[in-house]
């Protein structure tokens, strides 16, 4: 350790590594930047030497890292395997997780979802207000009460769908509106289910 | 067993899925710059349209049988290519995709009793209901057979055919002309029906040394394949090209050096692109440019120039420059061009490019510069960043009178339900 200054403990970078965070000492910390790749080798190397670690009691190991830059002798890293006290490792690092991510709690089958906008006032008392997003998934089948983009006669339609015994209609949602009953004569198909009612609100 | 699954009429289906309206309409879309018709519905086909007319030539059509034109746009029918891709990779072990509408899907390790027909019919309908897009599924021992049992699935109308039945086979081969064969061209089937080789099946039956003599070990391979025996596996990955041509007809014909350089620098910047996308730099730059053709009135002028870059380069910048010099000696003043192109060969991996010794240029910043603009563009939009020389001007920009809004990749354009 003579001569070492220990100025920077490194933690993995991608926090993917199995295994606890590792600590060693580098000497220079300018140095750390143009070796980056020499770096990266080192974690590699020491995920390696930890596995071997937990298996003894008492390892020494150096680490040698070549100076591509110069043509000095090797610079050699010796290794600090119990971690430096330069504070308390973050007890949160077992549990790290990723961020809430919402396209995929909105999206479920990303093959089979298509996003539309809602124009007209129709479904206006169940929330679907003009300029409002909707997310709609083909992949699913009609269930009664769903609300559905549908295309009937070759117009699209946003609709409560309605199964009763032996009719389909769709139920506008406003009073204004009277519902449309489905017969064998129109050109009807159930284009996807809504999803999510996306609304900005400033 | 392999299967091959084809979109119906791709582009045309791909208009439909959004406008209801035309489900049984006319409809058909043009190729680049409106230029001529490159997919037809059925209907389409019906009233006489043929593939590859020229637009104006179907100018009539659009009143006497309301046919619904559309300019292409590969916005919308790459996404839904990539859905359809995307849902086949969830269902079969291996796929390999052969083209914007077209899949290969290797069905190995399946059990002796497995019903092909029962699951090729599964696949179609998840693809409708999924995405919309019609399919036509052809399951055979090979993909050459494959490729002919799709054609039937096709024009039978059922949508999935296996052909697996050697009496089937033959009766399917005796009906299949050889230039519908695949991975036999035009050339190849010319000069076998000069030999009285005119169906698959007469292909199948001469013997294998004379296949060999006429048309290599690749005519070889394709008569393996119709006899049953698999020669050609799946290709996962497309090999990286060996030159890339960036080409496009003008929006109307271009006398002006200043729209027409305007218009070589964005095509040059696209094959700059391209080239880093597969990490590669290229060595020569060849610039084309081409008077109309088919305007026997006016006077014809047309060139290419080769540069060979002093250090192979992926640099937008630097293949811009040297672009720009080109063009400066194909452009001569007087003349009305319709149509000019970049070439860039002589392409190897990026790691293997030799710095010259009197090399001024700064590559690693270059390059920083491009990986910048490139993630910068990838997040905000293709050309959001560009080199100046680009421009603004578009007087080359296609044509595209009929373009439909981009349903699945710009929010603007999703579609609007009342």
């Amino acid at each position: 350790m003579a001569g070492l200054v220990p100025t920077k403990t490194l933690k993995n970078p991608k926090n993917k590594c199995r295994f606890s965070i590792a600590t060693y000492v580098i000497p220079k910390r300018q140095w750390i930047k143009k070796q980056n790749v020499c770096i990266q080798f080192a974690h590699l190397y020491l995920s390696f030497v930890q596995i071997f670690n937990s298996f003894n009691d008492k390892p020494e190991f150096m680490i040698q890292i070549y100076n591509l830059n110069t043509v000095e002798s090797p610079h050699l890293v010796p290794l600090v395997l119990s971690p430096i006290s330069a504070g308390f490792p973050s007890p949160a690092t077992d549990y790290l997780e990723e961020g809430i991510d919402l396209n995929k709690e909105v999206v479920k089958n990303p093959d089979s979802t298509f996003i539309a906008k809602v124009v007209g006032v129709s479904m206006i008392d169940a929330g679907f207000y003009p300029g409002d997003i909707i997310v709609v998934d083909k992949s699913l089948n009609a269930k009664n009460n769903d609300i559905a983009v549908c295309s009937i006669d070759g117009e699209f339609t946003l609709k409560r769908i309605k199964i009763e015994h032996d009719r389909v209609f769709l139920q506008p949602e406003n009073k204004r509106f009277s519902p449309i009953f489905i017969t064998p004569e129109n050109d009807f198909l159930v284009w996807g289910i809504v999803t999510y009612l996306i609304k900005k609100t400033r | 067993m392999f299967a091959l699954v084809d979109c119906n009429n791709f582009y045309v289906s791909c208009q439909r899925v959004f406008e209801p309206a035309y489900k049984d309409k006319p409809v058909v879309v043009l190729s680049n710059n409106d230029g001529c018709v490159i997919s037809r519905s059925e209907e389409a086909k019906k009233i006489g349209i043929k593939m590859g007319v020229p637009a104006f030539e179907i100018e009539s059509f659009r009143v006497s049988h309301n046919l619904k034109v559309y300019s292409s746009n590969y916005a919308l029918y790459g996404d839904m290519s990539h859905r359809v891709m995307s849902i086949l990779a969830k269902l079969a072990p291996e796929i390999e995709i052969y083209s914007i509408d077209e899949c290969f899907l290797q069905l190995t390790g399946f059990d002796a009793g497995f019903d092909f027909i029962k699951f090729g019919r599964e696949l179609r309908h998840k693809i409708l209901k999924y995405t919309g897009i019609p399919t036509c599924v052809g399951i055979a021992r090979t993909k050459t057979l494959a490729k002919a049992a799709n054609r039937i699935a096709k024009k039978e109308g059922h949508g999935v055919f296996m052909l697996d039945d050697e009496i089937d086979i033959q009766i399917c081969l005796d009906k299949l002309s050889v230039e519908d064969v695949w991975g036999i061209g035009q050339r190849y089937a010319s000069k076998l029906k000069s030999d009285n080789v005119v169906t698959a099946l007469d292909f199948t039956n001469m013997p294998q040394s004379w296949v060999q003599k006429r048309m290599t070990v690749v005519g070889v391979r394709t008569w393996f394949e119709l006899r049953g025996k698999s020669c050609i596996k799946l290709e996962h990955t497309s090999p990286d090209k060996k030159a890339i041509c960036t080409s496009r007809s003008f929006g109307r014909l271009l006398d002006d050096f200043g729209a027409i350089e305007e218009a070589v620098c964005n095509f040059t910047a696209r094959c700059a692109a391209k080239l880093r996308k597969q990490k590669s730099c290229a060595g020569f730059l060849i610039v084309f440019l081409y008077t109309d053709y088919f305007r026997k009135d006016l006077p014809q002028n047309s060139k290419s120039v080769t540069i060979k870059l002093p250090t192979h380069t992926n640099s937008s910048i630097e293949l811009i420059s040297y672009a720009c010099n080109a063009l400066k000696k194909a452009y001569s003043a007087g003349f009305l061009y319709k149509k000019a192109g970049v070439i860039v060969t002589d392409i190897i991996p990026q790691e293997q490019v030799l710095v010259g010794l009197f090399d001024e240029v700064d590559r690693e910043k270059h390059q920083k510069i491009m990986q910048t603009i490139d993630k910068l563009n990838h997040s905000f939009g293709r050309e959001k960043i560009k080199v100046g020389k680009q421009g603004f001007n578009k007087k080359w920009h296609l044509k595209s009178e009929y373009l439909s809004p981009c349903y699945t990749t710009k929010l603007s354009d999703v579609i609007e339900v009342s």
